[in-house]
């Protein structure tokens, strides 16, 4: 311990610690919520007496440092009533403090509490912590509240195609985004091909994501990250709600196992359109004499489970665990009496793909003392596909009896161990530390096939069984980081870091050495500039060839010939907070990025990882673009209008890899305008109403526009990458919320309406030909499809 | 019931809305790309000069057809001479009396009253100067990857013995063949062949190879050959001096075939005698099999003449013919990929001005006979040949 004392005292040393040996007091202890017990995620500390603040960590714990005096300590946090303590200072002091959650709804009573960390005081930009409540109330495509397309409604996040939940997040890619749920990283987010996100919000507690100047601590992906923090559970009782909806219904129950000591909180969701249609089913398989057994279907669950157990003030130990799967199934048996009743023939497919995410991690929260919190994790990650077919016909006559059966077993995964310790350490009044350190073991399985094949004809039988695929890799990933939020006077607040990551990997290794900073000056109470930068490494790689998310799509490693992929970000901002309101923000970004790949033109993955490193090309990028955001988080009616101007481009232009002949292309999704206007309005506890609306520049898509003749063949002539764009896309969502009170808790019919004026957005065009043989002529049509326009739906959700 | 009737006509309008068609046609709303003069030309040493002027037309205008142009004026420049002329021969085609000569530089000019005039140029391409079989090619070897064994009801068995370093893929092969089995059998052969040829030093040099195969279906007095194209299988071309510059990994090739041409560069061999190695597939058919005991190739003994062609090709023509390939191979597989840009060196245009010199080399294979063998479980594990497979050479 002293060592480890030793070494933070050198650290601060090296960042310019001054005043470490005045004579100054901690006061720490965990913010709580005083009706459930769930701890408060960057909830407000702040003495009036000396104007300095902290904000509690991830797991509710804070450590404010002052100078011995009597202190005015405002404890705050959104959506709950302030607490206020007086005392003197005279010693190191633990103070847990439980906040009442408030429902007044006059805005007059209580002014909205600043976050220190993100608003207007915090040094931290381009970050936006969405609160959960407001959330669930947006309306939802099928009803479906989803965390990662509300993120898609705020600036610098753009949507992929029309429902999906993929992000592009200042003009990076889709597998750019760190997606972490309770710090641990979920490598497939997506159900349903992507219109669905496996976070189910009545599990979750807090959601932020960082767009750029990135705190230290987190590194691994180049333009985002996305914490998602799991609920601990109610410790003083047990609640719950349960919501049934058009494609799913929910469970969610929270309490204690011991009170006050030991809480748990389950989630279950799952998906029933196959349960539904398993009526339809029987029925064509009475009817058709020929299929004797006919069933079919998709679905999804999702299970999270949160267990945490409070050893003392001092030590705390969490388990959480999500396991969510995507199925399809079928098993179709079919039989035929050909010619007469001797001849039989019997046909059956049975299909059973299977695909999902197990995340699990072990967390133990140890105060080492007032100033120094040390979190431990053990996890473990994986994605898994699994895919199977399994054929077989079998043919009977008098004379013969054949039957040919096939079956063929399709599995990739990744997965990761991974042991980190993080500390949160605030020395003096004027620096909060951060540090940490992270192993994380990688296994890529690629993809391993199993194909048998069985033949037999009377006596006679032949039987092919192979399996064949890529060899399973393993990477070793290490990284240091350390920051230090430093407070240079009144106006001047510094964050500095240094994240230091090496990537180990086939007797080969990567080293990368990432600064961090963000500035933020302070004009007065209301208005401040900040400015970020942040260089960011990412060694792995999603092949996927398409805009939805298919589970074929493979996770891969760098390789020699694949180098890392690396980003600088460079951003300014200013920041203003309106009577304590609503907060502005304007921001610009300029974003290069190095080593990015792109496919080839004509490449074609589609679950396959062989040869994946000659299909694609190797360039750069660069995004500019500048945010707007006015957001309203408290009172009766909340929202946000987030206006973002951007461009994204590329340039592959290295020898031999070069793609639009080595000349500057718009991204994929590239757009020049998105607007994304959302407000919530409580007019009563009985009644609430809510709307999204969204606007965006049309996405890319490549088209040639010319088609010719060459050595007799006709051929398509495309001027440039991404030369086409779609028209221009919006869409209003409606919602309302009826509440009512009953015996043993609140029941709520919600009733969405997605795109309610039925705009028909481009989903994808193509061209269709009309031959008239009548006077041989031919017309062309160039065609749009359009999904989902107009879909309505309702939903019933009991909280108890 | 009645109070529900009045709720019939808004149910039946939500539904409406909600099974509106999600397709339909709309405008094309960007600036209309205006149709191009398309030229295509591939200037070969000592042959007459052939350009073909067309235009193109735009995705969306009404017609199947393309229209040849005829109209144009065509002037030809060698070696920055003055331009002449080229003359429109009715059959589509423009001509010069010019005969193009290794290392010329030509200059075509083309315009015409309704569309954009086009430039190009192209520096007429040198082949190698010497291609010929290599040493080794008198132990070239093949052997069986594929036996299809047709069964008097017609059923077929396919067994497939191939295996690679990173696909493995092996197949147990347990196909137990009773006496009364009558059918052909078919074996798939694989060649390796070896070929030298010289790169030229200092710049970079592209080829192109092509394989055929001319197979004797008549009698050694009497012969007549069958041409048809051999499939070559993806990064079965392979140098000695090309495995000296890269890794282990791209040694771990994959087994799966690719039609047409092989393309490549001199980017690692540049100014070396280069030894080709390749791989080519040939099917060989036996004959029907009535007794296991005695397994008859009516084909043993034929000859198979392989002619192979490296073709040095310009930049140009090497860019116009990858991006055209895989262009090719996008149409069938790329469902969810990006469209394929096709290379274009026609400035105010589209189409090809090129180059390309052909070389030939060729040798003669006789049928390997087919061995006894056992139809126990067999399971191959190495890709080398088995002794008794090896193609008897004259």
């Amino acid at each position: 311990m002293r060592h480890l004392n030793k070494t933070l005292l050198l650290l601060c040393g090296l960042t310019g610690l001054s005043p470490l040996f005045a004579r100054n007091y901690t006061v720490s202890g965990y913010l709580r919520d005083a009706a459930t017990g769930e701890t408060l995620i960057s909830a407000t500390v702040y003495d009036r007496h000396s104007g300095r603040g902290v904000t509690s960590n991830l797991y509710g714990f804070y450590s404010l440092t002052l100078p011995e005096d009597s202190v005015y300590l405002e404890f705050s946090y959104l959506g709950y009533l302030p607490h206020r303590e007086t005392f003197l200072l005279d010693s190191d002091r633990t103070l847990h403090v439980a906040l009442q959650s408030n429902t007044l709804l006059e805005e007059v009573v209580i002014e909205a509490p600043e976050n220190r960390e993100i608003g207007v005081r915090g040094t931290q930009m381009s970050t936006v912590a969405v609160p959960v409540g407001q959330i669930k109330q947006l309306p939802a495509l099928f009803g479906e509240v989803d965390v990662l397309k509300a993120l898609q409604l705020l600036p610098g996040v753009q949507g992929g195609i029309e429902g999906s939940s993929g992000m592009y997040v200042r003009g990076g890619g889709p597998d750019e985004n760190l997606v972490l749920l309770d710090g641990v990283p979920v490598y497939n987010v997506n159900h349903a091909g992507g219109f669905f996100s496996v976070f189910n919000a009545d599990a979750i507690k807090n959601v932020t994501l960082y767009k750029g100047s990135f705190p230290a601590r987190f590194g691994g992906r180049l333009s985002s990250v996305v914490d998602v923090r799991m609920n601990d559970g109610n410790d003083k009782e047990i609640h719950g709600n349960f919501s049934v909806g058009l494609i799913s219904s929910k469970l969610n129950v929270e309490g204690p196992i011991v009170k006050e000591s030991t809480t748990f909180n389950v989630s279950l969701r799952r998906t029933y359109s196959d349960l539904l249609v398993k009526p339809a089913m029987a029925y064509l398989a009475m009817t058709d004499p020929e299929v004797r057994k006919f069933s079919a279907g998709y679905y999804f669950y999702d299970l999270n489970l949160k267990l945490a157990h409070k050893f003392s003030d001092r030590d705390r130990l969490y388990l959480s665990l999500y396991s969510g799967d995507d199925a399809i199934y079928a098993n179709v048996r079919t039989s035929d009496y050909t010619t007469s009743e001797e001849d039989h023939y019997l046909s059956r497919l049975k299909l059973d793909w299977k695909w999902g995410n197990l995340v699990s991690a072990l967390r133990w929260n140890h105060v080492i003392n007032p100033r120094l919190f040390l979190n431990t994790t053990a996890s473990y990650t994986r994605y898994r596909f699994n895919m199977g077919i399994n054929a077989s016909d079998s043919y009977t006559s008098p004379s013969e009896h054949t039957e040919e059966e096939a079956a063929l077993v399709f599995h990739s995964a990744i997965e990761d161990y991974t042991l980190k310790a993080d500390l949160d350490w605030q020395p003096d009044t004027r620096h909060e530390i951060k540090a940490g350190a992270n192993i994380t073991r990688h296994t890529f399985k690629p993809g391993i096939t199993a194909l048998s094949a069985r033949e037999r004809t009377d006596d006679v039988t032949a039987r092919i069984d192979t399996s064949y695929g890529d060899a399973n890799l393993s990477s070793l990933e290490t990284m240091f980081y350390i920051e230090d939020n430093i407070e240079l006077g009144p106006f001047v607040k510094l964050n500095l870091g240094l994240h230091h990551s090496d990537y180990f990997i086939s007797r080969r290794s990567y080293h990368s050495l990432q600064p961090r900073a963000g500035l933020r000056w302070l004009f007065d109470d209301a208005w401040s500039f900040k400015l970020g930068y942040a260089r960011m490494n990412q060694y792995i790689h999603l092949l996927s060839n398409s805009s939805i998310s298919l589970p074929t799509d493979l996770w891969v490693p760098v390789t020699r010939q694949i180098q890392p992929m690396f980003s600088q970000q460079y951003s300014g901002g200013l920041f203003y907070q309106w009577r304590n309101k609503v907060d502005f923000s304007l921001e610009a970004y300029y974003k290069t990025m190095d080593n990015l790949i792109e496919y080839k033109d004509g490449a074609s993955f589609m679950g396959s990882s062989t040869g994946w490193e000659e299909k694609v090309c190797m360039g750069r990028g660069w995004a500019y673009g500048v945010e707007f955001l006015a957001q309203k988080s408290f009172g009766r009616t909340t929202g946000w209008l987030a206006y973002t101007w951007a461009r994204s481009e590329r340039l592959f232009d290295r020898l031999g890899q070069e793609l639009n002949w080595g000349k500057v292309f718009p991204a994929k999704y590239d757009r020049r305008h998105d607007i994304s206007l959302t407000a919530s309005h409580k007019f009563s506890d009985r009644i609430d109403v809510s709307a999204t609306w969204v606007y965006a520049t049309g996405n890319c898509a490549t088209l040639g526009l010319q088609e010719y003749l060459l050595e007799d063949q006709q051929l398509t002539y495309i001027e440039s990458r991404n030369n086409y764009r779609y028209q221009d896309y919006h869409r209003l969502d409606l919602g309302i919320n009826f509440h009512k009170k009953k015996k043993h808790g609140i029941q709520t019919w919600n009733l969405s309406i997605y795109n309610a004026y039925n705009q028909n957005n481009p989903f994808f065009v193509y061209t269709e030909s009309e031959y008239d043989a009548a006077d041989r002529t031919v017309r062309k049509k160039l065609m749009q499809v359009s999904i989902f326009t107009f879909i309505p739906s309702l939903n019933y959700s009991y909280k108890f | 019931m009645l109070d529900m009737k009045k709720y019939i006509p808004c149910l039946a309008a939500l539904l409406d809305l909600c099974l509106l068609s999600c397709e339909k046609e709309i405008r094309f709303r960007q600036p209309l790309s205006e149709p191009k003069l398309v030229l295509e030309c591939v200037a070969r040493p000592d042959t007459a000069l052939r350009v073909r002027l067309s235009r193109s037309r735009f995705f969306l205008e009404n017609t199947d057809r393309f229209s040849l142009v005829n109209d144009a004026e065509l002037k030809l420049s060698v070696n920055d001479a003055p331009a002449v002329r080229m003359a429109y021969d009715d059959a589509g085609w423009y001509e010069a009396s010019y005969i193009p000569r290794c290392g010329d530089r030509l200059s075509l000019e083309a315009q015409t009253p309704s569309l954009p005039p086009v430039h190009a140029e192209e520096t007429v391409i040198e082949g190698v100067s010497r291609f010929v079989p290599g040493d080794s090619v008198s132990s070239c070897s093949a052997f069986p990857v594929q036996e299809y064994y047709v069964y008097p009801d017609d059923h077929v068995t396919c067994i497939d013995v191939r295996k690679g370093n990173t696909n493995e893929l092996v197949f147990v092969e347990s196909a137990r063949m009773p006496d009364s089995v009558a059918g052909v059998v078919t074996r798939d052969y694989r060649y390796k062949l070896e070929f030298v040829f010289q790169d030229r030093p200092g710049r970079p040099d592209y080829y192109q190879m092509s394989v055929k195969a001319y197979e004797n279906a008549g009698t050694e007095d009497n012969p007549c050959f069958y041409e048809s194209s051999v499939q070559l299988e993806s990064r079965s071309l392979k140098t000695s001096n090309y495995y000296q510059n890269l890794d282990d990994e791209y040694e771990e090739s994959q087994w799966w075939y690719t039609a047409g041409d092989c393309r490549f560069t001199d980017e690692f061999f540049d100014g070396e005698e280069v030894r080709l190695s390749i791989v080519v597939n040939h099917l060989c058919d036996y004959d029907v099999v009535t007794d296991r005991a005695e397994l008859i190739p009516v084909s043993s003994g034929r000859q198979i003449r392989l002619v192979v062609t490296l073709t040095s090709l310009s930049e140009s023509s090497y860019l116009f013919s990858q991006s055209r390939a895989s262009a090719a191979e996008e149409s069938l597989t790329g469902l969810f990929s990006e469209p394929v840009q096709i290379f274009s060196n026609i400035s105010g245009g589209i189409g090809i001005f090129g180059s390309a010199c052909d070389r030939y080399s060729e040798v003669l294979l006789t049928t390997p006979n087919f061995s006894q063998r056992t139809f126990d479980p067999i399971i191959y594990t190495d890709y080398l040949p088995s002794a008794e497979n090896i193609v008897s050479l004259p």
